[in-house]
């Protein structure tokens, strides 16, 4: 569904923020995309949904060239920005004004994520708080049903109660066509969320793989000393002991710590990236 | 390229509900501001005089109609609304098609249907209860209309473009670049007319003349063109104004009455090419924008 070959992309000619990148990604997951500050998520995201164009290298989405911004793949691509405009108006006006470009848009799946949201449905966006607007922003992007939905840190504002709420919805939302790319750099809310896991690091796309197979080749572990893991990759110290990412040898099952993988990933790269060649 | 009227209609929609409550104060300030300058030459000596109305109608649209075709696109400038803007689904041409709208369709409707009845308002004021000997101005069509509509597309045109070309201050830089342009070429076309020129010796040549002549009342009795020796002594003038033919004049006898010529002008054959030039602009500024607008990125 999108197929991203050797893209370069940067603000400045002389300074790259993509530079020679690969992904290749099918539809029917929904994907978390990782990187620290200033990696390059936003720019990659940007690239994939047409709002920038790349300097080098192809990037076809649904079969299209984004650059070219047609309204056939634009009503298929959704991008949830991270900082989001709401005109002066009601939840109904604005429906009313912007559903109408998608043809697939499900009013009934709007109003029901509203509720889950506990937004009230007469409230004028701008009398909104800025978490209850994402709620909205949120609401919206997937009654879409976009084939591909981008979210640059939906979580951003959102509450505690929020975020699992916003979980919970994305988790039964995805269809076999479509997919959903997560960008964020708040690796605690895309546990128990994500089956992929997307590394952007060095303006290239370091690590694609699902969830199981991270699970399947280290073990996530929290222990009262270092002796206790055979091969320990990147420990970190907890309040008993060590929380501890290490290669699994024994294939135990393990629950991937989302923020432990990634700063495993960040400080130890070659080793955790040669278990996955 | 890609064209449907329905999602031309969607985006006039939006554009109205999300910018109705800029658009009532806005058209309401220029209200306004139009009322104080009636008021104003309904205290002067002569009264509220009809050229005063039309330039009243005329410049008033022009300037405030500026102002606004500057803020259509402004959106596209913004990195937050931009985003919205640039990924919502429609094309290219019916977002510009919509601006367009917007800026030579929908506006001048507005600022006739708030300003012509001020207008009359105030002539009724002027003429019916202080007396003053002042007509009521009416909009008709004459030769000079399509050159206002001209004029009022290109100035559009312009301010459309330059929403789209600057990030900030887009009114103010869009003046200066019309004025830059304006004073460029009026300065420019002289220099390059006397280049083609070439020295200023002057010399027989033959040329078409076209004659005119009128009478008294300026009805015509003559128009003919006829093959004539002439001496020349060109200068150039400002664009889209016709060169002079100095020190040189016709005199001749039209049933035994002596005519002098009192206006003589050099036309080129090619002449109507250029007025074709300044007319196709407006189409090409339209142009220029619907590039800039394809190619924006955020």
């Amino acid at each position: 569904m999108i197929s991203i070959n050797h893209l370069n992309f940067g603000y400045h000619k002389k300074y790259m923020v993509l530079e020679n990148l690969n992904l290749h990604i099918k539809p029917g997951h929904i994907y978390g995309l990782l990187g620290r500050n200033g990696a390059g998520k936003s720019s990659l995201l940007h690239n994939i949904c047409g709002l920038l164009f790349p300097s080098n290298g192809t990037c076809l989405v649904a079969g299209e060239t984004p650059a070219n911004r047609k309204p056939q793949f634009l009503q298929q691509v959704y991008l949830l920005p991270e900082e989001i405009y709401l005109p002066n108006v009601s939840i109904k006006n604005y429906l009313a004004i912007y559903a109408p470009f998608y043809p697939a848009f499900d009013h009934d799946m709007f109003y029901r994520f509203l509720t889950e949201f506990d937004i009230p449905k007469e409230n004028k966006l701008q009398n909104m708080s800025y978490g209850q607007k994402k709620k909205v922003m949120i609401s919206f992007a997937l009654a879409t049903q976009a084939k591909v939905l981008l979210m640059d840190e939906p979580t951003n504002g959102l509450d505690i109660p929020s975020k699992k709420q916003f979980r919970k919805i994305i988790a039964g939302i995805i269809k076999d066509d479509q997919l959903i790319i997560i960008s964020t750099h708040q690796v605690k809310d895309l546990d128990s969320l994500i089956d992929y896991v997307l590394v952007l690091e060095d303006k290239q796309i370091i690590l694609n793989q699902p969830i199981e197979n991270i699970t399947e080749k280290l073990a996530f572990k929290q222990v009262i000393n270092l002796d206790e893991v055979a091969s320990p990759i990147y420990s970190e110290g907890a309040l008993k002991g060590y929380a501890v990412v290490a290669i699994n040898h024994k294939k135990e099952n393990s629950r991937l710590d989302m923020e432990m993988f990634f700063n495993a990933v960040l400080s130890e790269k070659q080793l955790v990236l040669s278990q996955f060649n | 390229m890609q064209f449907s009227i329905h999602r031309i209609w969607l985006l006039v929609k939006k554009q109205w509900a999300e910018n109705l409550q800029l658009y009532c104060l806005g058209l309401l300030a220029v209200t306004g501001v139009m009322a104080a300058v009636i008021v104003f030459n309904i205290t002067e000596n002569e009264g509220l005089t009809k050229p005063t109305q039309q330039n009243l109608v005329l410049v008033g649209l022009m300037v405030s109609g500026s102002i606004f075709t500057t803020t259509i696109l402004s959106q596209f400038n913004d990195k937050i609304k931009g985003i919205q803007a640039l990924t919502l689904p429609a094309s290219t041409l019916e977002k510009l098609v919509v601006a367009l709208l917007y800026s030579i369709v929908v506006f001048p409707i507005c600022f006739l249907v708030l300003v012509y009845p001020l207008i009359c308002l105030g002539h009724y004021i002027d003429a019916e209860m202080i007396g003053k000997p002042n007509l009521l101005y009416i909009p008709e069509w004459n030769k000079q209309l399509p050159l206002v509509i001209f004029l009022y597309l290109l100035l559009q045109g312009i301010a459309l473009m330059c929403s789209v070309l600057f990030k900030r201050y887009v009114f103010i830089k869009a003046v200066i670049l019309t004025i830059a342009v304006f004073f460029g070429v009026l300065i420019l076309n002289p220099w390059l007319a006397k280049k083609i020129i070439g020295p200023q010796v002057p010399k027989q040549i033959t040329a078409n003349i076209h004659e005119t002549v009128y009478d008294d009342h300026q009805n015509v009795l003559v128009n003919k063109t006829v093959k004539e020796l002439i001496w020349t002594n060109l200068y150039p003038r400002a664009p889209y104004a016709d060169m002079e033919l100095n020190n040189w004049g016709i005199y001749q006898k039209y049933k035994n009455i002596d005519y002098e010529s009192y206006h003589v002008v050099i036309r080129h054959n090619y002449n109507a090419l250029f007025y074709a030039l300044l007319v196709i602009s407006v189409p090409f500024l339209w142009l220029i924008t619907w590039f800039r607008l394809k190619e924006k990125e955020l």
